[in-house]
């Protein structure tokens, strides 16, 4: 799994691209991505999943962490671009009533306005 | 030097003297390299030299001659002489005679140092036997590394010796230089340094020691101290002191080989430690199992009008699944199956406690709903700490009626088949597991069941179960074999199920744990 991350120009957000394989073996990495850029305030971090082709559930509790953590720093966790499998499992395990999930980048980051 | 010889040799001296008379000598001796004779033991006669005239400090009484006899060093180690008045033959002939003692002299040097070295071998090896006898017996390894340093002691001829050990790295003296004394302060910086350099340290005057440890060392004039490494680490050193002569070659040696014995001693105790480690931790685990599987019940209720089976295969010796069948609190039955993200003991420690707080509320509450809330309320803050969440199912079914209560929190696969369609559908969750978030969004829901129809409960490792080819049994496949099975048991179903994801991996290992509810309405 591949993880690259950067802030918008403006710094208001963290981007977190991943692709590949999320899964137990690599939710670690994640977990400790998004628990350094939840310490911002407000933590508004989006995850764009559009390149991820498999998740599972400990990748997806390492999500849960990072969305509460973020909240607890009046920022969010919004993710983005789920391809069909892995938005699958949202819709399963009704994770994607918990995640604001939207289809692509640009409506994630506006999703928090200008 | 040569006094060696002469004790060894007096016969080679009284040949060598009868020659001196054939020659037609007068006196002939052999004397130290101090000038004082030797044999004969006395020089008589007021023309005898004196060992003033034979180191040549003095003039020589006229017809005495001296010829010098050297070492292999060149050392002067004694003198031969002759009186040999008119006869001049004396300086001629002394000369190869101290020469040939000279010889004798080095070759009995070379027996000595052989002999002391064969000693020295043969202690070593007297040493490392009876390490090795304690090696193999019930002594533990502060009372075998005891063992070898006074060996090293007594060979060395050293009045006191020490050794410590690192122990997670605090320094332990395992055998004191004094029992019951507090910790030397200089032991410190001779560790450190030591385990810098990694190779042996030496001091034979303290003066050196201040210049090596730059710390002040209380009564310890002479120092020999080895590293004792364990896979390239310096664990441990051994030390010698006080040896009232300057410590050699051979004594460093000597503990070389003991500290690499103590190497070998300190390595198997460390993977001793880490066998019983494993062996109580395989032990914990073992009772684990026992734990969790007692909890699941034993024997299901036999209902009228209600077929019940169900079972959990854990990937691990524990894992994450758990399931109950429970009386509700007005006489139906609540059948819960959950499921804790992750496998192993911290998915097993939640799946316990959840499953207790279930088998508790449930007899208390008529309404499935409020007993998810009871649980979220009760693990939200735990499971948050633990980045875990748990997918839950609980339905209170009323035999009688055939009707179903449920709620769901993000579990799946539910299935449902209706025998009056023959079809399967799934039953999907409305609101996400317990624990990610402070408030429950499911809702109960309601199913009425008629003879025939079939509720199966799964965890997500059937669905998530992988082939050879890395691909996943589905959802779908688990619908059809519902399908198709309808008309067997509960039991038959159960076992059909497991059967047919274990036969798709093809002998590849589970990755989750398998748990399995089939509720049948006859």
């Amino acid at each position: 799994m591949d993880l690259k991350s950067y802030a918008t120009s403006d710094g208001r957000i963290e981007i977190l691209e991943l692709s590949g394989r999320f899964d137990a073996y690599t939710a670690p990495r994640v977990a400790e991505w998004l628990q350094k850029a939840a310490t911002a305030k407000p933590a508004r971090v989006v995850a764009d999943l559009g390149q991820v082709n498999f998740m599972d559930s400990t990748a997806m509790a390492a999500l849960v962490r990072g969305m509460k953590q973020c909240r607890e720093q009046k920022g969010d966790l919004r993710l983005c671009g789920l391809q069909k499998p892995v938005r699958l499992i949202f819709e399963l395990t009704r994770l994607d009533k918990a995640f604001e999930i939207y289809p692509d980048l640009e409506s994630a980051q506006a999703s928090w306005g200008g | 030097m040569l006094r060696v010889i002469s004790r060894r040799n007096r016969a080679l001296f009284l040949q060598m003297a009868d020659m001196a008379a054939t020659h037609g000598w007068q006196g002939y001796f052999w004397a130290g390299a101090d000038g004082r004779a030797i044999l004969p033991t006395e020089l008589f006669g007021e023309l005898a030299p004196t060992p003033a005239q034979i180191l040549g400090k003095e003039l020589l009484p006229e017809g005495w001659y001296i010829a010098p006899v050297h070492a292999a060093d060149q050392r002067i180690a004694g003198f031969v002489g002759a009186y040999a008045p008119n006869h001049d033959t004396a300086l001629i002939h002394l000369a190869p005679q101290a020469m040939l003692l000279g010889q004798i002299l080095a070759r009995e040097e070379e027996l000595d140092s052989m002999t002391a070295e064969l000693m020295g071998a043969y202690d070593l090896l007297v040493a490392m036997y009876k390490v090795s006898q304690a090696t193999g017996s019930n002594l533990n390894r502060n009372d075998i590394l005891k063992l070898l340093i006074e060996q090293a002691k007594e060979l060395s001829s050293s009045p006191d010796s020490l050794v410590v050990i690192d122990e997670n790295g605090t320094l332990r003296e395992v055998a004191p230089r004094t029992e019951g004394q507090p910790h030397e302060p200089w032991l410190q910086p001779l560790f450190q340094t030591i385990q810098e350099l990694k190779r042996p340290i030496l001091w034979n005057q303290p003066a050196d020691a201040k210049v090596l440890l730059e710390a002040p060392q209380q009564g310890v004039d002479r120092c020999l101290a080895v590293p004792v490494a364990v896979k390239g680490d310096v664990v441990a050193c051994l030390a010698l002191l006080n040896k009232p002569v300057p410590y050699t070659a051979g004594d460093q040696k000597l503990l070389t080989a003991l500290a690499d014995e103590a190497a070998a001693i300190i390595l198997r105790d460390r993977l001793q430690g880490q066998l019983i480690a494993q062996e109580r931790m395989r032990r914990e685990l073992e009772i684990a199992a026992e734990i969790q599987a007692g909890l699941l019940p034993s024997d299901l209720p036999m209902l009228p009008g209600l077929e019940m089976a169900a079972c959990s295969r854990p990937a691990m010796e524990v894992g994450g699944d758990f399931y109950d069948v429970v009386q509700g609190p007005e006489g139906p039955v609540a059948i819960v199956l959950g499921d804790v993200t992750g496998k192993g003991v911290p998915a097993a420690l939640f799946a316990t406690v959840a499953h207790n707080i279930l088998h508790h509320a449930i007899p208390q509450s008529p309404n499935p709903r409020a007993v998810l809330e009871e649980l979220n309320a009760d693990l939200y803050e735990e499971l948050t700490n633990a980045s875990m969440f748990i997918t839950l199912l609980v339905v209170y079914c009323d035999p009688g009626s055939g009707q179903l209560v449920m709620v769901n929190a993000g579990h799946s696969p539910v299935i449902f088949y209706e025998a009056a369609t023959g079809r399967a559908r799934l039953l999907e969750a409305d609101g996400p597991p317990v624990g990610v978030l402070p408030n429950i969004l499911s809702e109960n829901h309601t199913e009425k069941a008629k003879t025939g129809d079939i509720l199966t409960v799964l965890s997500d490792g059937f669905p998530e179960m992988t082939g050879p080819g890395g691909e996943m049994f589905g959802i779908d496949p688990l619908m059809r074999l519902l399908e198709a099975n309808a008309n067997q048991s509960a039991v038959e179903i159960r076992d059909c199920m497991l059967a047919a994801v274990r036969s798709f991996a093809q002998g590849m290992p589970q990755p989750d744990d398998l748990t399995i509810c089939v509720l049948k309405v006859d």
